[in-house]
């Protein structure tokens, strides 16, 4: 009985030890080759020529490729828009264009400050506004729209207006985008690389190439952290990789350090939302508009499907009957942004949890009280703008149940006396929820495959096409499998990532990993204990089973497979209680020529959502969960410091409530580092300034919640999920929204009845200047 | 001697290591070199015989420019094995920090004599970058937004230089001259910083805005020392950092004070006086109008932390 238990993760102790391998860590073959890309300076024009010959004179310098050398140069996830090197038009600032091959990384660093770049330089484009004035956009969105939102806000006693504004993020992984190509016999290629998508990195290598995909198979064994970065982007650094190897026939690694991963890399997409809300005398959001636009940088990435997120996630947890949302993806000379934990969903959600703060303020009420009756319903008012019913929601008790747990009254109380007498330091308390939808909303991405094989001694080995980034997915199939033979978690082990054993699979993301591939796993173990059922079946019908003799062949038909469980290492059958050990069925398996081994395909049931009219049911089902964070500001400085923050989420029944409550911490703090701290800066050029932790902060461990209560809710009625668990990996970001508008809460007390414009991220800086312009 | 860990004895090898440390080091390749000299003279010496020997003790600047490839340490003079650069000794005149000493050291030294200083470096870095940079290597890097340098410089702490021609002592207040640059000549070897013991009872407050609260680069540094008698200022002294091309005194400002009653009002006027004589510029760490509004604040967060002081 393995689901449910708190088994350690798969790589505790190795990430303890320092013995699990991270790209970086495999050990260097002889001769192989370190791979430095080079990337432009500057963020727009035309690059004319690319000078490399008194790099190439330095010692241990080995060559170097470029554009000319592969043989197709685009590639995109959505649209194959982007370079992988720079031929002539440059999109954005530090795009690599030049590959630099060397034997150390001290010539590769010597060489690099060598390389001339003859360009002509145009003139960026580095905002959002700018790409409005000129309607310069990549993507616009089949607007959603449900009821007559201009009739509601036209009828509606109370109308704000404003505009919401958010930074950007960079993933910050620990291990940096990383490849290592090996070439084999016939052109071949092998690329082990730190990517959550597989699949498209040997897709992307192949084309590099000019190759088949099944001249190469792309091996993840794990990443240092991914976070969305590695989905798409991890593939054209592989691609760099492979190109190497190919024209160099050694092996090739390219490992970017972290001020060039910042600088070449995308980030989640800033957003600016311009929104009108209409809403009656107690709060009651009765029509909103919106416009939504997404930075989307140089090329499309993924921006389509995170903009369409922010499109679906505004409504937040709060049921709109009236509304009508665009959404844009503005081009600018950027690195192309991309996937990051929450995919729009953060940037959407933001919008309509600061304007509940605003409808607040204007009405001198209580933020919660707007949200409690602005929240979704369980019988009705349970319909998103989309069309989609939210069942079995929990977001009702959710927000009742932490407002006592987390003694929301009492502690308003003594914030206000708090801040009635306090010089220097005022606080804020805010609440606030995540309703994010489960599934790609990308249809064909909602399938999996696993492979499972059972080895003669019991032991089980289950490969499937989810990679292990931090997350757990492997400990979580792990149990799922054990589970289903009823054997210790210790008999099973997940292999690495590899496109030879499972093709064609979806990156993992979406927060989808353990649902779908997990899924898959369990379906490929029921096809071979169904074998194992029938021959144990045949076994206690006295059918004879020895050197002669056969078992009969498999027939579904006559097969009672409801009258045997397999627990404790043992298959039972029920009726009789007669056991058998699990090793020795599987060695009779074995000799009966039954198949120990097998593959299952699984695929996401019940979505239909219609793009065309942004309508239907776009997701299997939501996973929910509140938070309500307290904020002391400093007056003078605008430093933020977060006193307690409680989270409660229903996360179904959690195949691994220990590594469920890892995600809801890890991606909360990761939030509030967006929320406060996490400042990306551009020069006038369009070069990334604060390309290193000398310059752009996450939160560090001083800036965890002082107190931090996190509870989930005992919930079992998820059945569209495996073992009705819940996904965790995005959904308790958007929690982290708590953090800014307890900021938002905080000011109100210093400047009451006046609706304030914040920006995320609340900086010291920003919380300052906003305390002191509106004084 | 017996291979290596398996014939020799514990306290055998403990001494055979002592031994070793007790070594100079000199390796000279065609392209690197690395000397750790084990006296104070021969470092002098060598000091002034390749006056552009880049001297390297905690590597928390230098290590890191190294690894991204900016600047390459091919030649370094390291001085971890001179024993009395590591001391820490409690003078007549003041506390003395060898330039070795590391940052925690210095943290939990100082606890009793600049208990402010103390609380400073707590949030200055992590304890992996305490226990590997030193006070002085803070001070000689020269950085306006080093953390230590406007406490110690309204401590009035000095610095003791010395070469082959012998040695002198500088006050840090007037160490530097403009951005990066120090009364500090090629051939010179910095030993220590003596901060003086305080006479009387001084408020002391020193601030550190950043980003980020905890191991964060300043925005904005602020030290403040005074002696309040009654009612009034008698004493001053100030220092800002963050806000120019060095860490400044505020000499004016002081005396501006002085005398003054002790009153919000007092340093609020003070603070205006302040943001009148610093140029600060905007980069990536804040913008200039930031770091005037928050050097003006923190005049006034200085006089109601002290007030709090006094009444509790």
């Amino acid at each position: 009985m393995s689901l449910g238990k708190n088994i350690p993760h798969d790589s505790a102790r190795g990430h303890v030890t320092g013995e699990s391998v991270f790209v970086d860590d495999r050990p260097r073959h002889q001769g192989e080759l370190l791979v430095l890309p080079i990337g432009v300076p500057a963020a727009a024009g035309k690059l004319k020529s690319i000078d490399v010959a008194s790099a190439l004179k330095v010692d241990g310098i080995r060559g170097f490729c470029s554009a000319k050398h592969l043989a197709h140069n685009r590639w995109g996830s959505i649209v194959e828009d982007q370079p992988i090197l720079v031929e002539e038009d440059i999109g954005y600032f530090s795009e690599p264009a030049v590959l630099l091959v060397g034997q150390t990384h001290e010539a590769l660093s010597r060489a690099a400050k060598l390389v001339r770049f003859q360009i002509e330089e145009a003139q960026a484009n580095l905002d959002i506004e700018q790409a409005i004035e000129k309607g310069d956009f990549l993507y616009t969105a089949n607007p959603f729209v449900t009821g007559n939102a201009e009739a509601a806000l036209a009828a509606a006693a109370h109308k704000l207006s404003g505009v919401f504004e958010c930074g950007g993020q960079d993933h910050f992984y620990l291990e940096s985008q990383a490849s290592i190509a090996y070439p084999l016999e016939e052109g071949q290629i092998e690329v082990h690389s730190s990517s959550q998508h597989p699949s498209e990195t040997q897709r992307v290598v192949a084309e590099a190439l000019g190759l088949n995909h099944h001249q190469v198979v792309c091996v993840v064994k794990r990443m240092g952290g991914a976070f969305g970065g590695k989905e798409s982007q991890a593939a054209p650094f592989a691609a760099m990789a492979a190109l190497v190897a190919k024209v160099f026939q050694e092996p090739a690694r390219v490992v970017l350090s972290e001020d060039d991963d910042m600088m070449m890399t995308g980030k989640r997409h800033p957003f600016k939302n311009f929104y009108e809300v209409g809403f009656d005398e107690e709060g009651r959001i009765l029509g909103l508009k919106a416009r939504l636009y997404a930075d989307g940088g140089a090329y499309l990435d993924l921006s389509p499907s995170i903009l369409d997120r922010a499109l679906f996630h505004i409504d937040g947890a709060y049921y709109l009957e009236n509304a009508h949302i665009e959404g844009f993806v503005c081009r600018t000379n950027r690195p192309s942004n991309t996937a990051f934990r929450g995919f729009g969903g953060p940037q959407g959600l933001m919008t309509i949890e600061s304007i509940c703060e605003d409808i607040a303020v204007f009405l001198g009420k209580d933020a919660l009280e707007v949200r409690r009756l602005n929240c979704y319903g369980v019988e009705e008012r349970n319909r998103t703008h989309y069309g989609q019913i939210i069942a079995h929601n929990t977001l009702p008790d959710l927000f009742k149940s932490l407002e006592d747990k987390c003694h929301y009254r009492r502690r308003r109380d003594e914030i206000n006396e708090f801040n009635k007498s306090s010089i220097g330091k005022v606080r804020g308390l805010s609440v606030t929820a995540t309703k994010f939808g489960i599934a790609f909303t990308s249809r064909f991405l909602n399938q999996g495959n696993a492979l499972v094989n059972i080895h003669l001694d019991g032991s089980v080995q289950v490969s499937t096409g989810a990679t292990e980034m931090g997350q757990g997915v492997n400990t979580k199939i792990r149990q799922i499998v054990a589970h289903a033979f009823g054997i210790e978690p210790a008999m099973v082990n997940v292999m690495a990532t590899s496109t030879e054993k499972n093709a064609n699979t979806s990156p993992t993301a979406a927060s989808s990993g353990s649902d779908i591939n997990g899924a898959a796993a369990l379906m490929a173990c029921e096809k071979i204990l169904d074998r194992l059922c029938w021959l144990y079946q045949n076994i206690l019908a006295g059918t004879p089973i020895n050197d002669n003799q056969e078992c009969p062949p498999f027939d579904v038909k006559s097969l009672r497979r409801a009258d045997f469980n397999f627990r404790g290492g043992q298959i039972v059958h029920v009726p009789s209680e007669k056991e058998m050990g699990w090793q020795e069925l599987v060695q009779l398996a074995y000799r009966n020529r039954l198949s120990l081994n097998d593959y299952a395909h699984y695929k996401t049931e019940g979505l239909a959502f219609d793009k065309s009219k942004s309508k239907g049911k776009a997701f299997a089902y939501f996973t929910t969960g509140v938070a309500a964070s307290e904020v002391e500001l400093d007056e003078w400085t605008g430093q933020v410091k977060v006193l307690r923050t409680d989270i409660l989420m229903d996360l179904g029944r959690p195949i691994n409530p220990g590594i469920d409550e890892g995600q809801v911490t890890g991606a909360f703090v990761q939030g509030m580092g967006w929320v406060t701290t996490e400042s990306l800066k551009t020069g006038e050029r369009g070069q990334l300034l604060t390309h290193s932790p000398t310059t752009y902060k996450i939160p560090n461990v001083q800036d965890v919640p002082r107190e931090f209560n996190v509870e989930l809710i005992p919930s079992d009625t998820n059945t569209q999920n495996i073992a009705r668990s819940k996904a965790v990996g995005e959904p308790p970001f958007l929690l982290s929204a708590s953090v800014w508008t307890a900021v938002k809460d905080a000011l109100r007390y210093r400047h009451p009845g006046k609706v304030l414009t914040l920006r995320s991220p609340a900086t010291p800086e920003e919380v300052l200047m906003v305390h002191l312009s509106t004084k | 001697m017996g291979a290596p860990g398996f014939a020799v004895r514990g306290d055998e090898m403990t001494e055979r290591f002592r031994y070793l440390e007790s070594q100079p080091i000199e390796i000279d390749l065609a392209e690197k070199k690395l000397l750790i000299p084990t006296s104070i003279e021969e470092a002098v010496r060598l000091k002034h015989d390749q006056p552009l020997l880049r001297i390297v003790s905690g590597a928390t600047d230098l290590g890191v420019l190294h690894n991204k490839g900016k600047q390459f340490l091919d030649e370094a003079l390291v001085l971890n094995r001179i024993p009395m650069l590591s001391e820490v000794q409690r003078r007549r005149d003041g506390l003395w920090i060898g330039s070795m000493v590391d940052l925690s050291r210095v943290e939990a030294e100082v606890r009793t004599e600049v208990p402010e200083l103390g609380r400073l470096l707590r949030i200055f870095a992590s304890p992996q970058i305490k226990h590997q940079g030193t006070l002085v290597g803070n001070i000689l890097n020269g950085s306006p937004i080093g953390d230590t340098i406007p406490g110690l410089m309204v401590l009035e702490a000095k610095l003791c230089l010395v070469s082959a021609s012998g040695e002198r002592w500088v006050n840090l207040v007037e160490f530097y001259k403009g951005y990066k640059q120090m009364d500090i000549r090629p051939e010179e070897i910095c030993t220590g910083i003596l901060v003086p013991k305080l006479a009387q009872e001084w408020a002391v407050r020193f601030f550190k805005v950043s980003l980020r609260k905890d191991l964060d680069i300043s925005a904005v540094t602020f030290a403040g020392m005074f002696r309040i008698d009654g009612s009034r200022i008698s004493e001053a002294r100030l220092a800002l950092g963050g806000v120019g091309p060095t860490v400044v005194r505020l000499l004016e400002v002081e005396k501006q004070l002085v005398g003054q009653e002790f009153t919000e009002a007092s340093f609020a006027t003070a603070g205006e006086t302040a943001i009148a004589k610093i140029s600060p510029i905007s980069d990536l760490r804040a913008s200039a109008d930031y770091r005037r509004a928050v050097t003006k604040n923190l005049f006034t967060k200085c006089y109601h932390e002290i007030q709090n002081e006094v009444q509790a």
